[in-house]
């Protein structure tokens, strides 16, 4: 068990590891519970927990961050701009642009700069709009994907545990080795993916956590009938 | 929980993510500064009493209005070098004139003065 020093339901975590928030406060990672889920769950399920086993598991929102780690043909871009730059202002000392910024009083903030440093900044900007753009998060009800938060149009995805159908992780030799991919998710209502979780880190881990949770909507179905489960 | 909690100051430390943002941010202004770019606060008054323009440039990455225009400091230096010698050149040159003429003036004064000299004695 690892431990967790922000137990709100919506702390921002720093990753799919030390995530999952159980309701007495506990805290697990996804590796634990793939590692070891029956401790964990015999935890979240204990007495001591507070949660009735016949309700099924309560656990809080887990949230999965795009990671720069999926970036890494941009973050190559953006290091060769950066050389590139610094190189050609050396050669070109005029691409260095001076003038006055903004008045404050008597006083007047300057600024030189310089052109070539322009294109890595917009690379970054780029690439820190492809991460910070998209949220993704598995919460006790089901999987929600946020795509266009820093857009002027937002798309937000949920499909629910019991509604998933197929699970395919899509990585490459390099993702493979970093650690990252692609998880898409299937349902019965759509014949493509419904939704997909790119660029996340532990891909494989996720999809053990969504499998877990599934046959626990599954188990829960099972001991309590859907049709009791949705009465009033 | 108040905005300005330390924990809300903490919190984008504590996250790969963020922190991984950070980092290349830094990088980014790391490069700024290395390809010449700053900036500065200078006072309005005493930029226009400074001539405007060209004077106004003295950034603290040390490129003023010649380093724009093209030329480097390293140039800047060596051109200023050569003025200082040509002048001190000039300079030593219009002394040893002064100094020439001085000392050829001199006999036509005593000259003079020992024509008075003698038209007193007489």
């Amino acid at each position: 068990m690892s431990e967790n020093s922000d137990n709100t339901p919506d702390g921002d975590n720093s990753g799919p590891s030390a995530a999952i928030v159980a309701q007495d406060g506990g805290s697990f990672s996804i590796d634990d519970l793939v590692a070891k889920p029956n401790s964990v769950v015999a935890h979240i399920m204990s007495p001591h927990a507070g949660v009735v086993p016949q309700e099924g598991l309560v656990l809080h929102a887990v949230r999965f961050p795009k990671t720069w780690r999926s970036e890494l043909y941009g973050l190559l871009v953006f290091a060769v701009l950066i050389v590139k730059g610094i190189t050609l202002s050396s050669y070109f000392p005029g691409s260095v642009m001076s003038g006055p910024l903004i008045s404050l009083g008597s006083y007047e903030i300057w600024l030189s700069l310089p052109l070539f440093w322009l294109l890595p900044a917009f690379w970054l900007g780029m690439l820190i709009v492809r991460i910070y753009n998209v949220r993704y998060s598995a919460d006790e009800r089901g999987l929600e994907a946020i795509t266009g938060i820093l857009s002027f149009s937002q798309k937000i995805t949920r499909v629910r545990y019991e509604d998933v159908r197929s699970l395919e992780l899509d990585q490459t030799l390099l993702e493979r080795i970093l650690d990252v991919g692609e998880l898409e998710v299937g349902t019965a209502g759509t014949a493509g993916v419904e939704m997909a979780f790119e660029g996340v880190g532990a891909p494989f881990s996720i999809k053990k956590l969504i499998q877990f949770r599934r046959k626990q909507e599954e188990s829960a179905e099972n001991i309590m009938p859907r049709s009791e489960t949705l009465a009033p | 929980m108040a905005l300005l909690s330390p924990k809300n100051f903490m919190i984008p430390f504590t996250n790969k993510v963020h922190l991984a943002t950070i980092a290349f941010v830094v990088i980014l202004f790391a490069a700024f500064r290395a390809m010449g770019g700053a900036f500065s606060v200078q006072s309005i008054d005493s930029s226009r009493d400074s001539n405007l323009g060209d004077r106004r440039s003295g950034f603290s990455s040390g490129i003023d209005s010649r380093d724009r225009g093209g030329l480097s400091r390293d140039a800047r230096d060596n051109e200023l070098d050569s003025a200082n010698s040509d002048y001190d050149e000039l300079d030593g040159a219009v002394r040893n004139r002064t100094s020439e003429s001085t000392n050829q003036s001199n006999p036509s004064k005593n000259d003079l003065d020992e024509i008075i000299r003698k038209l007193n004695a007489r």
